[in-house]
């Protein structure tokens, strides 16, 4: 509450504010956020019998254990698929997505274990911008309301002429002016750059330390993201801002950020600054995003080794690294389960002459026994087949495909009644290890799991040889 | 820095002018057969609603005067005459006095029982839609039992507990018709509010640091009011039925507090046989055209408010003529058009 009066002179002394802040955390060796193992998960709506019963279904991990300094003053680019989590994480920042676990430290007090009146007082100094400035504009408020709310909302001021002159001046500052020509409008009738803006005049109004921008500009057409993206840029050295820029797009984060932490499934594969990320990236799936940037050269035909299927399930991640379903580098610590020999096997069906199949498909038994995440699976034979027969199978699906990564995982096949066992390699889940200038968790990177032939034979392997088929 | 009176500014309308702003832009725009409805919808529910405003001073007689002011009593039975507009009926009132007389009682019920139909189901079904949880099943669940009872019975049922506590045969009438309604309300009003509340903004109103009531108050309501003026024109519309229907039974309006058209019709069945057809015709005639009047305004309404219905008006591209100077070009228009 102490900050109030000061707040109440802010916007004159904003492009002078980093100075004039005498918060401790004001000097930029102490983060400004920190994220400590946090985790978000949401419950799975299980069927109606499991809620009747109030058996538990599952969690899907949206978050699963991330740790992340943000400096003030400091541009942190959080890159990911879809589905990765990165826009649960910037929600998890600002306590709108309850924690799981771990912590997430702003300003010496931790966000997760907060109370919402606490969080609300917070939400002075932590500011979103979403990524559809149309949706996260309330359609029926115009403008001068819409961005004179925070103010109200916090108290600070009620007097009309004091929320009007803020208002314009907030609309000077993120460029819509003369602000006459917008105050009166209603949201529908600006164009996207000009609703973006606005949306940032909100969020600025507060005078915020911390800004969440969860993809503010993948909306926005090709010539006025640049535009946002410069007055973001200008904004955060006049008004001392400190940006969590959440995209999809490596392009902007490129150009736009201090650090960039690549996120895959919920947690961070790979971490450090763009210059080192984009020169040599050392996570293969850092690479694969890389590779996925469209060429502007049409004569060049480079080929992309682009990972294959989807984003896995966050309820069950694959084991061990949770890229390794998609990963052409993977190797035997990755974690390979049951679920990958299912992918496999009707990866080769796909391929293979009907009659083969028909012959291959009737010598394994039901398929969902070996749809489990467990580093040890029976393969049932099927009707008038043997554990043995299954054995064969099994090799000659190796034998026609020795170089594809899932054989490094296979520890042992063996035959038994009814089934062939396999087991596979111990799961070893990475973790971030510091590696040059970036942070990486991959086992490729691990001198202690000791790869095949080392990181550098293993970045031009296989997965390369059959890119290039 | 900007001088002090630049920052005035002139006076705003306030939410309720913006509000209206909102839904009068849109009628002003309507074009082709919505617009028809609308405006003869408009005209008839105008009609009536004057004809309650001015009711004493259009009615010639007062709706239980039977006799002339020397104590002469009128004729029973009396067809249309010039002293009797529409007749008289078997208990000497005139026809024409009682259909004014009770397009005032109409007018007032139905008013009442739509403000206190939205006063109740307006902010239950925001909450319930806002808050969810155990306690939008259980609102949800009541409102349903509600709905589920057949209407005429419910408000029977309603005005007959009331009719002890109540002096006024009005307010009796119009909490039971707000209660037949209430439901219909909550339940446009809450199913809104839920997909009103997933909408980003309201994330974003979070994101500020608002209060859940500020959310409601400011970012919710406005978004979800807007399909109120058609249910609550449509409702309007069927109470006029389930008041006449309560008068015809005979719990609605007392004969002695004011004249009321379902009564009316229920005196005159009897005159149907005999062939006294003006005692019935004229009150049916009143009962059938507010409704239509009604019905027809909140049809229209709904099809120039709902954006899903509503035709996308685009303005005709005017080119310059090349033949004509450009201050013709204008004018000249429309017979280009019409030639091509």
């Amino acid at each position: 509450m102490s900050t109030k009066p000061d707040r109440s002179t802010k916007p004159e002394a904003a492009p002078a504010q980093p100075a004039a802040t005498g918060r401790p955390d004001g000097d930029t060796s102490t983060p400004l956020l920190k994220l400590d193992e946090l985790k978000t998960y949401f419950p799975l709506r299980g069927t109606f019998l499991d809620r009747l019963i109030g058996r538990e279904s599952g969690w899907i991990k949206a978050v699963d254990g991330v740790s992340l300094d943000v400096k003030r003053g400091e541009v942190v680019g959080i890159v990911g698929e879809s589905g990765s989590g990165k826009s649960t994480l910037g929600r998890t920042l600002l306590g709108l997505a309850p924690a799981t676990s771990g912590a997430v430290t702003f300003d010496s007090r931790n966000v997760a274990a907060l109370k919402e009146p606490q969080l609300r007082q917070l939400r002075l100094r932590m500011q979103l911008v979403f990524q559809d400035p149309h949706a996260s504009l309330n359609p029926a408020m115009d403008l001068r309301t819409a961005i004179a709310d925070p103010l109200k909302i916090h108290g600070i001021t009620h007097d009309p002429d004091d929320l009007d002159r803020r208002v314009r001046e907030v609309l000077e500052v993120v460029g819509l002016s003369p602000p006459e020509r917008f105050l009166d409008n209603y949201p529908g009738e600006l164009s996207g750059g000009q609703k973006q803006r606005a949306v940032l005049a909100r969020a600025l109004i507060l005078n915020p330390d911390l800004l969440v921008l969860d993809e503010p500009v993948s909306m926005l057409d090709m010539s006025v993201r640049a535009k946002i993206l410069s007055l973001l840029g200008r904004l955060k050295d006049e008004l001392g801002l400190t940006y969590v820029y959440i995209t999809h797009d490596l392009a902007t984060a490129k150009f736009f950020c201090d650090r960039i932490a690549i996120m895959y499934l919920g947690r961070v594969v790979e971490t450090g600054p763009p210059s080192a990320i984009y020169d040599d990236p050392k996570h293969p799936y850092t690479k694969a995003l890389l590779r996925a940037i469209p060429d502007p050269d049409p004569s060049r035909h480079v080929p992309r080794d682009l990972p294959r299927g989807e984003v896995p399930d966050a309820v069950n991640p694959p084991l061990g690294c949770a890229f390794h379903p998609r990963c052409s580098m993977a190797y035997g610590p990755c974690g390979w389960e049951g679920r990958d020999l299912r992918e496999l096997l009707e990866r080769r069906w796909t391929r293979i002459p009907e009659e083969q199949y028909e012959r291959e498909r009737a010598v394994i038994g039901e398929l969902a026994r070996i749809d489990m995440p467990a580093s040890r699976v029976e393969v049932p034979a099927g009707k008038g087949y043997q554990g043995g027969d299954v054995v064969e199978l099994l090799e000659t699906v190796r034998a026609d495909a020795p170089n594809d990564p899932f054989w490094h995982g296979v520890h042992a096949i063996q035959a038994e009644d009814g089934h062939a066992r396999v087991d596979f390699n111990t799961p070893h889940d990475p973790v971030l290890k510091q590696q040059g200038r970036v942070q990486v968790a991959c086992h490729l990177w691990d001198p202690e799991l000791a790869p095949r032939d080392g990181p550098a034979a293993a970045s031009g392997g296989d997965g390369r040889d059959r890119a290039q088929q | 820095m900007a001088a002090p009176d630049d920052s005035r500014v002139p006076r705003r309308p306030g939410l309720l002018g913006r509000q209206f702003r909102r839904v009068s832009g849109p009628i002003k725009e309507s074009r082709g057969l919505p617009r028809v409805v609308l405006w003869i919808g408009t005209a008839i529910t105008g009609m009536w609603v004057l004809v309650a405003i001015f009711a004493p001073w259009i009615a010639p007689y007062g709706y239980a005067q039977y006799q002339t002011a020397a104590g002469e009593r009128f004729p029973k039975h009396l067809p249309p005459n010039m002293d009797h507009l529409l007749g008289t009926t078997v208990q000497s009132t005139d026809v024409f006095s009682r259909i004014i007389w009770g397009a005032r009682t109409e007018v007032e019920v139905v008013i009442l029982a739509v403000l206190f139909s939205l006063a109740i189901g307006l902010p239950v079904g925001l909450i319930s839609g806002f808050k969810g949880g155990w306690l939008d099943r259980v609102l949800v669940l009541i409102m349903d039992a509600l709905f589920a009872f057949p209407y005429l019975l419910l408000a029977i049922v309603i005005a007959f507990l009331l009719s002890d506590v109540l002096a006024s045969g009005v307010l009796t009438a119009a909490i039971a018709i707000s209660v037949v309604y209430v439901p219909q309300y909550f339940r446009v009003v809450r199913n809104h509010t839920i997909s009103v509340r997933e909408e980003p903004f309201v994330e974003a109103a979070r994101a500020m640091g608002a209060r859940p009531r500020w959310i409601v108050t400011k970012y919710v309501f406005a978004n979800v009011v807007q399909s109120v003026p058609v249910v609550a024109t449509l409702n309007a519309a069927d109470s006029i039925l389930t008041l006449a229907g309560l008068g015809f039974l005979g719990y609605g309006i007392q004969p002695t507090q004011g004249a009321e058209w379902g009564y009316d019709l229920q005196r005159a069945i009897a005159d149907a046989g005999a062939g006294i057809w003006w005692t019935g015709l004229f009150p049916g005639i009143a009962i059938v055209s507010l409704v239509t009047g009604l019905t027809l305004l909140g049809e229209g309404l709904n099809d120039v408010l709902n954006p899903l219905l509503r035709p996308r008006r685009t303005e005709p591209v005017k080119f310059p003529d090349k033949q004509d100077d450009g201050a013709e070009t204008g004018r000249t228009q429309p017979e280009q058009r019409g030639k091509s």
